[in-house]
């Protein structure tokens, strides 16, 4: 991705330069101060709602019955870790830009959502078939979705002004890290542990925002 | 001028400070005008998509980070208004030249701009658009009746109006974008 040609490269037009619109002017004569964004509290802030929304979500949903003997679940970690690191490339620039922007944005969020599988595949589950496999597959696929609405939610609010200059690559970011958090409850909330659910449908769950919200903000 | 004094002067341009507008303008206009005349090839037509980045920057501002280089983030905005407004010519060129049966449409108001009442009742969005022809200033109407109406070249048209092939060119896509603005709203 090459979205922003780097400043001072362009010589300045020949012709004369037109004054300002009308409509601009007035509006600059009518400028009021504008608090402009910071985006490291921005992520902190919606890192917070979200996981506080993500507790709120398990008391309606009931914990899986087994939470208290993970000690220390690596594949909610890991969820964690991806939901934490996709929320700062959505809503944290570059140093010295203002668009939050990065190079490859769509192979970041496709490894990403990997490293999610990968966790759940690795971590070891029942291999022997989920007799039921599709209505189990369909909670947790809306479940982890509902939970993915909150924090794409928020980042759509703060990056609007973005999200027309970014087109999809800004829609997959906050997807990816509402699907990591959504995959996240799941981990926390679905004590099904056959691996063609645990891949399909908490898997599911992280990859289905990314692919909703790439659509929606797409040019 | 290096991209911390632009970074300074967006700043204070978000602090509300006018004089601070205009000497980001004054930097940075000619930049994206270049950069734009570049991107659509007509000068007059570049000067209107510059005026309506800027709009869309000061209505953005809010979003700029304090300490980046706001440049960069001028240009995505002007190359992303330059694409919109380039898409939005050539559906309209599309429309105007295409029809159900294939033929080149019919002229369906006069040179005066007086609209026909041509298609009647199953055309709504027509009539409409006529009926908002009439609002727009007379060398406006003019402009536009004769280049995408009857169909002349730029010179022919500013022949017969008196004026300058570029003058007729500016006129025309004003009266486009007012048009398309009545229309809506409408």
């Amino acid at each position: 991705m090459s979205p922003e040609p780097p400043s001072g490269t362009l010589p300045p037009s020949s012709g004369t330069l037109p004054p300002p619109s009308a409509s601009l002017l007035a509006r600059v004569d009518a400028m009021r101060p504008v608090r402009t964004r910071r985006p490291r509290l921005e992520a902190a802030v919606v890192a917070l709602a979200s996981l506080a929304a993500l507790a709120a979500l398990l008391t309606v949903f009931r914990p899986r019955s087994d939470l208290s003997s993970l000690i220390v679940d690596g594949v909610a970690a890991v969820c964690a870790l991806v939901f934490g690191a996709e929320l700062w490339w959505a809503l944290v620039p570059p140093r010295g830009q203002v668009l939050p922007l990065r190079r490859g944005a769509g192979a970041r969020v496709l490894g990403a959502w990997l490293v999610v599988v990968a966790a759940l595949v690795i971590t070891g589950h029942d291999l022997a078939p989920d007799p039921r496999f599709m209505a189990s597959a369909r909670a947790c696929l809306l479940v982890g979705t509902m939970t993915a609405l909150i924090p794409a939610f928020l980042c759509l609010v703060l990056l609007r002004r973005a999200v027309d200059l970014g087109g999809w690559r800004i829609g997959a970011v906050v997807g990816g890290a509402a699907g990591a958090l959504g995959a996240l409850c799941l981990q926390l909330h679905c004590a099904n542990t056959h691996l063609w659910h645990v891949v399909v449908a908490h898997g599911g769950a992280a990859l289905l925002p990314i692919a909703i919200f790439a659509f929606v903000t797409r040019k | 001028m290096t991209s911390g004094r632009e970074a300074e002067l967006m700043a204070r341009y978000c602090d509300g400070d006018r004089a601070a507008f205009d000497a980001l303008y004054l930097e940075v206009a000619p930049r994206l005008i270049g950069f734009l005349h570049k991107l659509v090839g007509e000068r007059a037509l570049a000067e209107d998509i510059l005026q309506e980045t800027l709009l869309k920057l000061h209505e953005a501002r809010a979003f700029y980070v304090r300490g980046a280089d706001p440049v960069p983030w001028m240009f995505t905005i002007a190359r992303h208004t330059a694409f919109d407004e380039l898409r939005r010519r050539k559906r309209a060129r599309v429309r105007l030249v295409s029809s159900d049966d294939g033929k080149p449409p019919e002229p369906r108001a006069d040179l005066s701009g007086a609209p026909e009442p041509a298609r009647g009742s199953d055309d709504p969005a027509g009539a409409e658009a006529l009926a908002a022809l009439d609002s727009l200033p007379d060398a406006q109407r003019q402009a536009l009746l004769l280049t995408k109406v009857e169909g002349l070249s730029q010179a022919e048209a500013a022949a017969r109006a008196g004026t300058t092939p570029g003058a007729i060119k500016l006129r025309a896509h004003r009266a486009y974008v007012a048009l398309r603005k009545l229309v809506r709203r409408g």
